[in-house]
């Protein structure tokens, strides 16, 4: 470690944040075909969620929500601010950032839950398993929500993309290696 | 002395928490992996056991023959509506009660969906496939 920098990401959270990535990744492309690789990366995605909310919880200080949750103003405030350059630098996570992991962990959620309900219904397995018999609407209103907030996700990965570069670029860090190597300049 | 004891074991936690993870997510992986191996080469077998032991058990528990039509009934009904392969199969256990669940692809490359039931073969919906 160089002497001016600081570790800010714990192992967890790095080991999350690229398990994420990939599992993710496998669930969302296996989407349509490979149900059963699709139903265990979907499960391996849920549990991550789960540790990392209750992470948010007990984990280290930059870990934790208290660390990271701001006021919709003050999201507001930050985002005008790096419109204009002038942005401050946070060592943990910005407001922007703070608020898009949230917003993905309630979008991952719902896409796992439901997900998981509809393999329920249609094909009587899975945790869910008790719901098979719903009435086909039930079903299909799943499998759509399911879509939508699997999606959607996709959208929340491209603006996440973009804040890390349009920060990186602001404050002169490379944000990607931190989330390897945990460290940021002090 | 007391923060020493909190650095050790919020060192203990990650290390619990990160194994948990990669442990969770490596097998899980590799059990997905697997099963989509299986997929390719088994045509769903292992995702599907389920349902045809279920299934099974329903055929077997029915009184006799004639209580539900045969496979043979069916396909012969399904190819009147339909002309093409028939793609799949499965007698299901559905809210109206028992039916036969056919998938027959079309000659110009469209999938039709029929549902007949079991015991009159009666054509219960009809779905073309996207």
């Amino acid at each position: 470690m160089e002497q001016n920098e600081v570790r800010v990401w714990d192992p967890f959270v790095r080991i999350f944040h690229w398990s994420l990535v990939l599992t993710f990744t496998v669930a969302y492309l296996t989407g349509e075909e490979l149900e059963f690789l699709h139903n265990n990366t979907g499960y391996a995605v849920l549990g991550l969620v789960v540790l990392r909310i209750v992470w948010g919880f007990i984990g280290p200080r930059y870990a934790r929500f208290r660390d990271f949750v701001y006021s919709p103003a003050e999201v507001r405030g930050f985002l005008r601010d790096t419109l204009g350059q002038r942005a401050r630098r946070y060592l943990g996570h910005n407001p922007a950032g703070g608020a898009m992991i949230v917003v993905m962990l309630l979008s991952l959620l719902a896409t796992t839950v439901t997900g998981i309900a509809y393999l329920g219904i249609e094909d009587g397995t899975g945790p869910l398993a008790m719901l098979a018999g719903s009435p086909e609407w039930a079903g299909e209103m799943l499998e759509e929500i399911h879509e939508f907030f699997a999606n959607l996700m996709v959208l929340l990965v491209v603006v996440h993309i973009i804040g890390v570069i349009v920060e990186s670029r602001l404050h002169h860090e490379n944000l990607v290696k931190a989330m390897f190597n945990g460290r940021k300049r002090a | 002395m007391k923060l020493m004891n909190r650095e050790v074991h919020l060192d203990v936690k990650v290390v619990v928490f990160s194994v948990i993870a990669l442990v969770g997510v490596a097998t899980l992986l590799a059990i997905g992996l697997g099963g989509a191996g299986n997929e390719r080469s088994g045509d769903n077998e292992e995702v599907h056991e389920y349902h045809e032991y279920k299934e099974r058990a329903v055929v077997r528990s029915l009184a006799g023959p004639g209580d539900i039509l045969s496979l043979e009934q069916i396909l012969h009904n399904a190819r009147q509506q339909h002309a093409g392969r028939v793609l799949e199969i499965e007698l299901e256990e559905q809210r109206t009660g028992l039916a036969y669940e056919v998938e027959i692809l079309g000659d110009s490359g469209e999938v039709w969906e029929m549902n007949f039931d079991a015991r009159s073969g009666a054509l219960l919906e009809e779905v073309e496939e996207d």
